[in-house]
Order: structure tokens, then C-alpha cells, then sequence
């Protein structure tokens, strides 16, 4: 291992045990562990933001695509925010906004509504065994059901109670699903940790096994 | 017995009981048995299916925080690739994805292992900004959108470049999304105009939004450390997923008790609440 390596796996101990220490309680250790995260973090992004504006458009401009200049000054016109013409930076970001919702609008409706309604109804029809049939009718009941329930948000009749009653019974299963998958990733980030802990830094710098 | 004092119990010592089932395995591996998804065969079968020399246009939002989950795919993504002589183009979604990137090439070393040359067989292009916008640029005109590659060679200097530019010379797709709504972005911008395959990788909390689009527009997919090691156990390729999948089956244990406990305790609350309003 080169010392580089070394130092670094040193500082990374230091930083996971610093800041699992929070697990605990607040203390001034896990305060500068944060604070050289952060720091840490944000210089990294300096460096290849401008590594990324060198390829995309320093070079390109220097090959002679000089309109390139254009997103370029936009790009600077964002930093008037901290001065007192802060109304210049209102252009590039309406700019942006602009392109973004167009661009996502093109294929919105392909792509999230249509599709999505016509795999929902012909799963219905897919030849299968009998726990992906009854998956089937329940996913479509499913959707049935919660979507009727955000659109009929007025006072509801007999039928809509029951439907209502039915959608929040999936959608607390639905949010309890997001939050299990959540946990079980966190878990896995925590053992990736402890990984790094045990293998990397005790094994392998202290132990050199 | 007074069952509501189940749900007092302080979570402190749910994190030390994960703690120390984490590390047993870790010292001393117990070899847990493993059962194989069918989603993860599907996802191997989609990258064994292609032609040899495909082209595969690789997505990377690779994460510190996540890497840990997400490191492992990625490694035996890139060695069945690479194995099955396919070529491949990075593009990276996010500024601290390509360095993660490198790790991963690093782990693989096709040029040793597998023969490949990058400039012919891979290319690195660095971190595009612009989420959305950069993926429907890279898809309409890969040249226009990245002129230089990560490591600042010209792209007109790239072999395996030179036939391609749009996302029709693509024959896959590969997404590892930063949020749930990175797989919506390349759904919108390439595979819908395209038509290109499609799989994802990702981890646990991207399950619930991956699985709407299968199959329809997903493919396949493999997120979390759990499929991770499944893929590496039916591919061969042996890796830190399957070495430390004892440690990650352990680690939910305590979790689950402590779910059940914390249910015992509010129903019988609600049971003894009621008891004193009949009384």
C-alpha cells in the first residue's frame, strides 16, 4: 500500500468512527467529522465542475464553436445572485426551467401515463400461474381504487366510502413498502461501513493481514 | 404482564445487537444459503443474449453514500460485459461518478483480465451535467454533447467512437440512477423514442418505482446487495456481495424483532386503553 492509501484509510476510519459516534449522542468529534465531510465533498465538485466545463466547453470553443460562449456567460450571469443586480440571474434559471419542462414534457405521457395504464390492464390478460393471476386482479384493483380516491376528494357516496376505505389499505401498504426498502438499504449501507471498519482498516493497515 | 413496556425498550440497544450480528459473519463466515430471483437471472439473461461486440451505452450515477450496495453490480455488470467481448460507453451523471467509475475499472482491469483496449473497447466520457437534459443530449448527439473523454483524450481520437453518435447505434442501455427519478429521465428521453433495452441497477429503496416499469420498459433489474450476490453467484464471479451477504442477512434480525415487539406493544396499549374506558 502506498502512503496515500494509508492516509486515507486512516482519515476514512477516522471519519466513520467520528460519525457514527453521533449514534450515541452529539459531540464535537462528530461536528468536525461533518465539517470535513462537507468541505470535503464541495472541493471535489469544484474540481471536477471545472474539469467537466473544460471538456464541454473551453475545448470546444477553442476548436472554434464559439456560440458555446453563450451558455457560458448565462452560467456566470447565475453568480449575480450574491450581488446587487440579482434580477440577472432570473434568465439563465427561467432558461433552464424552460428547457427542462419541455424537454420532459415530450416524453411524460408515453412514458409514465400511457404505458404504465396499458401494462396495469393487459397484466390481466398474461397467462401465468395463480399468484401472478390474483397478483394481477389485486394490482388492478389497486390502482382503480387510489386513483379514484384522488380524483373524488368531494363528499362520497356508498360506494366511493368503500372504494376510499380499500385505496388507503394500499396505499399504507405501498408506504410501508418504501419505507422497508429504505431500511433494508441503510442496513446494507451500515454493513458497508462496518466492512470498511473491519477488513480495510483492522485487517488490513493495523493487523497487515 | 405489561406488554406496552415492549415499545419502551431504547433503540440504542437494537443498534448494538445489529452491530455485533454484522460482525460475527464477517470474522467468522456461517455460509447462509442463497436463493437465486428469477429478475436476476432475467437481467443476465438480457446482457448473455446481445450479439458479440454489441454496444452497450453505460448511465452512471454512482454515489459515496450508496457505493457500498451498488459497487458490487457494477463490478460483475462490467466482467460479464467485458467477458461476452462487448463494447461499452460510460456517461456519468453526477461529478463524483466518474472517480467511483475508475475504482470499479480498477477492480476489473479489462485491459488485463479480458483483453480489452479502452479507446476500442471502452471509453470513459466524464461527468455531462444537466440530469435530464444530458441524457436526451447524449441520446440525440453523443459528439455535440462530450468532446473530450475522462481522461481528456479527443473523441474524434476514440476508435470506437467513430460509428457512433446517437442512441440508435446502441444496442442496450444500462442505468445506475442516483434517486428513483433518474430511471424515469432515460425512459423519457431514450427508450421511449429509441426502443433501446433497457436494465437498472440500483439498491434497496429503488425497488418500489423500478418494478412499475417491468416489463414493459425495464427489462430487468438487480438493485441491492441481496440480488448483488446472487448475480455474482450465478455468474461465478465472487465478489464482496456474496462474502458479506451472511452479514446482511443477519443485520435485519434485530430489526424484525424489534418490529414485532414494537406491534405487541401498541396493540396491547390499545387493548388496555379500551379496557379502562369500559371501566
Amino acid at each position: 500500500m502506498v502512503l496515500a492509501d494509508i492516509i486515507g484509510i486512516w482519515v476514512g476510519a477516522f471519519m466513520t468512527l467520528a460519525v457514527l459516534s453521533f449514534v450515541w449522542k452529539e459531540n464535537k468529534i462528530y461536528r468536525v467529522a461533518e465539517a470535513m465531510g462537507v468541505g470535503g465533498a464541495v472541493a471535489n465538485t469544484l474540481v471536477i465542475v471545472v474539469n467537466s466545463l473544460r471538456a464541454t466547453a473551453i475545448y470546444p470553443m477553442l476548436k472554434g464553436d464559439f456560440l458555446l460562449i453563450v451558455p457560458l456567460v448565462m452560467g456566470l450571469m447565475i453568480f449575480t445572485r450574491v450581488t446587487d443586480h440579482y434580477w440577472l440571474a432570473r434568465y439563465p434559471t427561467l432558461f433552464m426551467v424552460g428547457v427542462g419542462t419541455g424537454i420532459m414534457i415530450s416524453g411524460i405521457f408515453q412514458a409514465q401515463i400511457i404505458s404504465n395504464i396499458i401494462a396495469t390492464i393487459s397484466q390481466l390478460f398474461v397467462a401465468g400461474n395463480v399468484i401472478n393471476i390474483i397478483g394481477s386482479i389485486v394490482g388492478f384493483i389497486g390502482c382503480i381504487t387510489v386513483i379514484s380516491y384522488f380524483i373524488f376528494i368531494g363528499k362520497r357516496g356508498p360506494v366511493l366510502t368503500v372504494t376510499s376505505k380499500i385505496a388507503r389499505i394500499f396505499m399504507m401498504f405501498s408506504f410501508g413498502n418504501f419505507w422497508a426498502a429504505e431500511l433494508i438499504l441503510y442496513i446494507g449501507m451500515f454493513v458497508g461501513v462496518l466492512i470498511f471498519i473491519i477488513d480495510t482498516f483492522i485487517r488490513a493497515t493495523l493487523l497487515g493481514i | 404482564m405489561d406488554l406496552t413496556k415492549l415499545g419502551k425498550i431504547n433503540v440504542k440497544y437494537l443498534y448494538l445487537l445489529s452491530t455485533i450480528l454484522i460482525i460475527i459473519p464477517l470474522v467468522k463466515p456461517i455460509g447462509l444459503p442463497l436463493s437465486v430471483r428469477p429478475m436476476t437471472e432475467q437481467y443476465l439473461e438480457v446482457l448473455t443474449s446481445l450479439e458479440e461486440g454489441s454496444i452497450i451505452v453505460w448511465n452512471d450515477m454512482s454515489r459515496p453514500e450508496t457505493w457500498d450496495v451498488q459497487k458490487p453490480i457494477q463490478v460483475v455488470t462490467m466482467k460479464v460485459i467485458f467477458s461476452r467481448g462487448h463494447k461499452l460507453i460510460i456517461f456519468c451523471g453526477l461529478a463524483s461518478s466518474p472517480i467511483l467509475f475508475q475504482k470499479v475499472i480498477d477492480v476489473v482491469d479489462p485491459e488485463k483480465n479480458y483483453g480489452a483496449k479502452y479507446g476500442e473497447d471502452y471509453v470513459l466520457f466524464g461527468y455531462v451535467p444537466g440530469d435530464e437534459i444530458a441524457i436526451s443530449s447524449f441520446a440525440t448527439n453523443m459528439k455535440a454533447t462530450v468532446s473530450l473523454d475522462y481522461y481528456g483524450n479527443k473523441i474524434e481520437d476514440l476508435p470506437l467512437m467513430e460509428n457512433i453518435n446517437t442512441a440508435e447505434d446502441a444496442d442496450l442501455l444500462i442505468q445506475l440512477g442516483r434517486t428513483e427519478q433518474a430511471y424515469d429521465w432515460a425512459m423519457r428521453q431514450w427508450i421511449i423514442p429509441y426502443g433501446t433495452k433497457y436494465i437498472v441497477m440500483g439498491n434497496e429503496a429503488s425497488i418500489p418505482t423500478i418494478k412499475i416499469y417491468v416489463p414493459h420498459l425495464i427489462n430487468a433489474y438487480v438493485a441491492g446487495i441481496g440480488q448483488a450476490a446472487e448475480l455474482e453467484y450465478i455468474t461465478g464471479f465472487s465478489g464482496d456481495a456474496l462474502k458479506n451477504s451472511d452479514a446482511n442477512n443477519l443485520a435485519l434480525l434485530p430489526l424484525y424483532a424489534f418490529i414485532v415487539l414494537a406491534n405487541i406493544a401498541h396493540f396491547a396499549g390499545k387493548s388496555r386503553a379500551r379496557e379502562i374506558v369500559e371501566e
